[in-house]
């Protein structure tokens, strides 16, 4: 399949900063896939996202999406086609209702109205907020405001959806329920997910995985290969996943192991089921 | 404190809660400057009969219309105090120096009081019925003449929307900082007035630093949602006028009527 998007050599320095925060970052994204990119706090994952919505202006390199190149003419298009979800779901509550904050969007893309309430209507169902529709945003819960978030982007009928640590600020629950939101949506609408993360169980779900340090792409793969260099994903300040240190060991104890990535639970049942002669 | 700035408005489904905000904004200034017509026990009688039959179509409580006289019975009470010792004329009931009580004192006294009070009522009934949101799009919908003269109409009308829905979050932060400057040690609310003044700073600063870097954030995903300039946009909340509406314009042009038929 075609790459929906294309980075290349990208670099970006922060004015107030001497070190660059993004160094000949290159990368692809085929059409439909999810992809992760993880890094430890300040390795310039939240920057490569920022950048990918001209949010920030490369000092060199192109970001190609869809095969249009970004630029001052075509910002307003690619934003148009690229929905990103921010950390805090707080400060990214433009509407002073649930509808509200839905039309957002396209009440900047000057969607006729009659449209608009059709896809304001859609977008909230399609994240299980209909009923919260003239809520005011104090009323909702952190997981209900990212739903809400998702709803605008939904709404808006991307192409890709950027998750910049949607997750974080959620509880375990929250977050788990925004991650298989997440999954139900790119399957309906074709998706394209890039998601930025410190949670490696939701990196775990990534068809690609591309580990930043210190501004540069330091790995790229499916997770279980990442994972499966272990310890050494440590030095870029990255956790690997509980089973999969579990895994590592009962390997180097012996036991025959598969090498695709396992969630705890999936650990489990393979564990339970793997001396078992019914 | 939340409750102060936003708990004003009563969520139902009445007649007033129907009708459109920008209606009960001009009703309710419309209202307040024809009360002034009033002049004499009838046309007071007149006004007061209409507003005592227009509130309970709004279906609240008269304990909220009770509530909303409260911060200014001061002013009430001090006004009042006024006209009945300083008006002269009439029959002097009571004279002592400066301070006489006189019949047309007392009769002042009373319209005045009355005046305030319905004033006060249509008021309390114009933000216990219309949510801050709706009025911020009734002052839009009605300054929007103001675009001819390169007023920007649709970014004073965001601003104010977003004002609106910060509120609360700041109040929350408000609160977070406070307890997170507490469990440090600071003691608010204690002491002379210096300290007190003193103990407010370790409150706003991060307090400001919060909202700025809230405002950036905001900033960043109104742009990344195409927010570009408040020009070229379509609106999701549009006002229409209904029947209500012109019932409400009748209301008042029958209370104009009487009230200059009943006037001396």
């Amino acid at each position: 399949m075609a790459n929906i998007i294309d980075v290349k050599d990208l670099e970006y320095s922060y004015a107030e900063q001497k070190a660059p925060a993004l160094q000949h970052v290159s990368f692809q994204v085929e059409q439909g896939s999810w992809v992760a990119v993880i890094g430890h706090n300040g390795s310039g994952k939240s920057t490569l996202a920022k950048n990918m919505l001209g949010l920030l202006e490369p000092a060199a390199g192109t970001i190609k999406i869809s095969g249009m190149e970004l630029s001052e003419e075509t910002v307003w298009q690619i934003r148009a086609r690229v929905g990103i979800v921010f950390q805090n779901p707080d400060s990214q509550f433009v509407g002073a209702t649930v509808a509200d904050d839905v039309a957002f969007g396209l009440e900047n893309r000057e969607v006729p109205r009659p449209e608009m309430l059709e896809r304001v209507e859609a977008a909230l169902k399609a994240v299980g907020m209909q009923e919260y529709a003239n809520r005011e945003p104090a009323h909702l819960s952190g997981g209900q405001k990212q739903r809400v978030a998702i709803a605008g982007v939904v709404a808006q009928q991307p192409d890709i959806i950027i998750l910049d640590e949607a997750t974080s600020m959620l509880d375990p629950a929250g977050r788990k329920e925004i991650i298989a939101l997440i999954r139900e949506l790119k399957a309906k609408l074709n998706l394209t997910v890039v998601s930025i993360t410190h949670d490696l169980d939701e990196a775990a779900l990534a068809d690609q995985i591309i580990v930043l340090d210190s501004g540069k792409v330091v790995e790229t793969g499916t997770p279980a290969t990442i994972f499966a260099r272990g310890s050494a994903m440590a030095k870029f300040g990255l956790d690997v996943p509980y089973s999969e240190r579990v895994k590592e060991d009962l390997t180097a104890a012996g036991l025959p192991m598969p090498n695709t990535y396992m969630s705890e639970e999936g650990l489990v049942d393979y564990l339970w089921t793997l001396r078992s002669t019914m | 404190m939340n409750k102060m700035i936003l708990g004003r408005y009563i969520p139902g489904d009445s007649p007033i809660h129907r009708l459109d905000p920008r209606t009960k904004l001009l009703v309710t200034f419309y209202y307040i400057a024809i009360v002034f017509l009033a002049n004499n026990w009838q046309s007071y009688l007149f006004v007061g009969v209409v507003t005592l039959a227009i509130i309970p179509l709004a279906q609240v409580s008269w304990r909220f219309f009770i509530r909303g006289l409260m911060p200014i019975l001061f002013l009430i009470i001090f006004t009042v105090l006024l006209q009945v010792f300083f008006t002269t004329g009439g029959h002097v009931y009571w004279h002592w120096g400066w301070l006489t009580i006189s019949s047309l004192g007392l009769t002042n006294a009373v319209f005045i009081f009355l005046r305030l009070v319905l004033i006060i009522f249509m008021s309390t009934l114009l933000t216990l019925t219309t949510p801050s949101l709706s009025l911020a799009d009734a002052v839009e919908s009605l300054l929007k003449p103001l675009r001819t003269v390169h007023f920007p109409v649709t970014e004073v009308a965001l601003m104010l929307s977003i004002a609106l829905r910060f509120v609360p979050t700041l109040m929350d932060q408000t609160t977070k900082t406070m307890n997170a400057q507490r469990a440090r040690g600071v003691d608010f609310g204690s002491g002379g007035l210096i300290k007190q003044v003193k103990s407010i700073v370790p409150l706003f600063i991060p307090l400001f630093v919060s909202a700025f870097s809230m405002a950036d954030d905001l900033a960043t995903a109104m742009e990344a949602r195409g927010y570009n300039d408040g020009n070229h946009r379509t609106r999701y909340r549009v006002l229409r006028y209904g029947r209500g509406d012109v019932m409400a314009a009748g209301v008042m042009a029958v209370l104009t009527a009487g009230l200059v038929l009943l006037r001396k």
